[in-house]
């Protein structure tokens, strides 16, 4: 009967994942997630700028903030916001052209991990003597194991239509797995858990069960010899015993 | 004798390192503005916008006067239905944190690309205003066309995010329950047993 149902239950299952099955795809697609485009028409110049190596500004100061998220929890595969804040201390407008960033070994800052997606800009500018704040969203690859990692992030932007190049972040970010609580892994380590303890549970109660029943069995048996009465069997009347100890009631 | 010598030291010392903290970080407040705005759509058709600015101070001084003013929403185009598109603050200390949100309805459909929020404070250093802008938003796409959704997506949508979940958890159940039960063949032996 159990086996039936265990049947059953296995075919249905294989039947319910027909429809979720899906071919494992590339993890590039991350990458290719094009989010700047949505934030404007894309410069046809921008390709010359995003990868370049420029020098800093002299008047421009950067910062960068994690909503949020003082502790730079960066859970893998889901979107991060972190925010960049320019101030523009000189006299002209400054235009933002893209923000870009990479993940590196922590011990070793030329071992690239990933290249995250630039975020370009069509029509941000920072006016002279203010400060503005720009978004950047952005997701490590969902594989990438849990650790601490370096976080190198780059703001590229013109003044008087010369770029420039500023590094907003240079730090470590936190990345930890993305999930529930409740995970194949979390419920097969409990189940096994809390079997362990109920084995554990009956071995006591059979080894407790074991010496009880020593210690009652001793006195069981001599409680057996004590009771019987020699006088009170009525199979010995007529034999050897019975005469000797009436012979004995005789003597005294 | 001993407290004689060490308190004016203690004293130089202190000042000494107040001063170089101040001249070595720069002491201006850093004014940083998170503006996020959501749409959901009600049940009598009209969108609600709902708009939530954040106002973090990561300088290393106190911004006064802090006054927040969000006129990337026309009148023409937009109804407030509750909150004020403006407000403002006595301070915001460094390392410190202003929330402020409003929800607006919109009337017209179509896309809107909405600009940033623009923060105004003062500094005891400097007599003119200063002025800080927030994030831009994401362009919002306005009574948007959404195509009803098939109760068969729905189900499929939800069966992929916990379906691993739900079947990890029934084989438990299912193999607690095989080893609980005695099954009906050894308790008929039992019972002849018995018998």
């Amino acid at each position: 009967m159990a086996i039936k149902i265990l049947r059953v239950f296995f075919i249905g299952l294989l039947l319910l994942q027909f429809p979720l099955f899906q071919v494992v795809r590339c993890q590039s697609e991350i990458e290719a997630d094009v989010e700047g485009s949505e934030l404007g028409i894309v410069r046809e110049d921008v390709q010359d700028f995003v990868g370049g190596n420029f020098k800093p500004a002299p008047g421009v100061e950067t910062i960068c903030l994690f909503p949020k998220n003082s502790a730079k929890v960066v859970p893998a595969g889901e979107k991060t916001e972190l925010l960049v804040g320019m101030e523009n201390v000189g006299q002209s407008p400054l235009n933002i052209i893209a923000i870009e960033a990479s993940v590196h070994l922590p011990f070793d800052h030329r071992m690239l991990v990933q290249n995250l997606t630039a975020q370009v800009f069509d029509n941000a500018s920072v006016p002279p003597s203010t400060q503005a704040t720009f978004p950047y969203i952005f997701a490590v690859s969902k594989f990438l194991q849990p650790g601490t990692f370096d976080l190198v992030g780059t703001v590229v932007y013109e003044i008087n239509q010369s770029p420039y190049q500023s590094t907003f972040y240079n730090g470590t970010i936190e990345v930890v797995e993305a999930g529930g609580f409740v995970s194949v892994e979390s419920v097969f380590l409990v189940t096994l858990g809390i079997s362990l303890v109920v084995l554990l549970g009956l071995w006591i109660h059979g080894q407790f069960k074991r010496i009880s029943q020593k210690t009652k069995a001793a006195p069981k048996v001599e409680v057996g010899t004590g009771t019987t009465d020699a006088s009170m069997d009525e199979w010995l009347q007529g034999t050897a015993y019975n005469q000797s100890s009436s012979k004995s009631k005789k003597k005294k | 004798m001993e407290t004689v010598i060490g308190n004016p030291l203690i004293k130089a010392l202190i000042i000494l390192f107040l001063l170089s903290a101040t001249t070595a970080a720069g002491d201006a407040p850093f004014i940083i503005s998170h503006k996020k705005a959501s749409l959901t759509r009600l049940k009598s058709g009209a969108e609600r916008v709902s708009v939530s600015i954040d106002i973090y101070n990561q300088g290393f001084s106190t911004a006064y006067d802090v006054s927040l003013v969000d006129d990337s929403w026309p009148k023409d185009l937009f109804d407030i239905i509750s909150g004020n598109t403006s407000n403002s603050w006595e301070r915001l200390d460094a390392g410190g944190i202003l929330s402020h949100s409003f929800e607006i309805d919109a009337k017209r459909q179509g896309m809107f690309h909405g600009a940033p929020a623009v923060i105004t404070y003062r500094v005891p250093t400097k007599v003119s205003l200063q002025e800080a802008y927030s994030t831009p938003i994401l362009p919002l796409d306005i009574l948007a066309e959404r195509p009803t959704e098939n109760k068969l997506d729905w189900l499929q949508r939800l069966l992929a995010k916990y379906g691993s979940q739900l079947s990890v958890v029934s084989i438990v159940l299912l193999f607690i329950y095989l080893v609980a039960t005695p099954s009906k063949a050894s308790a008929a032996k039992a019972s002849k047993k018995k018998s």
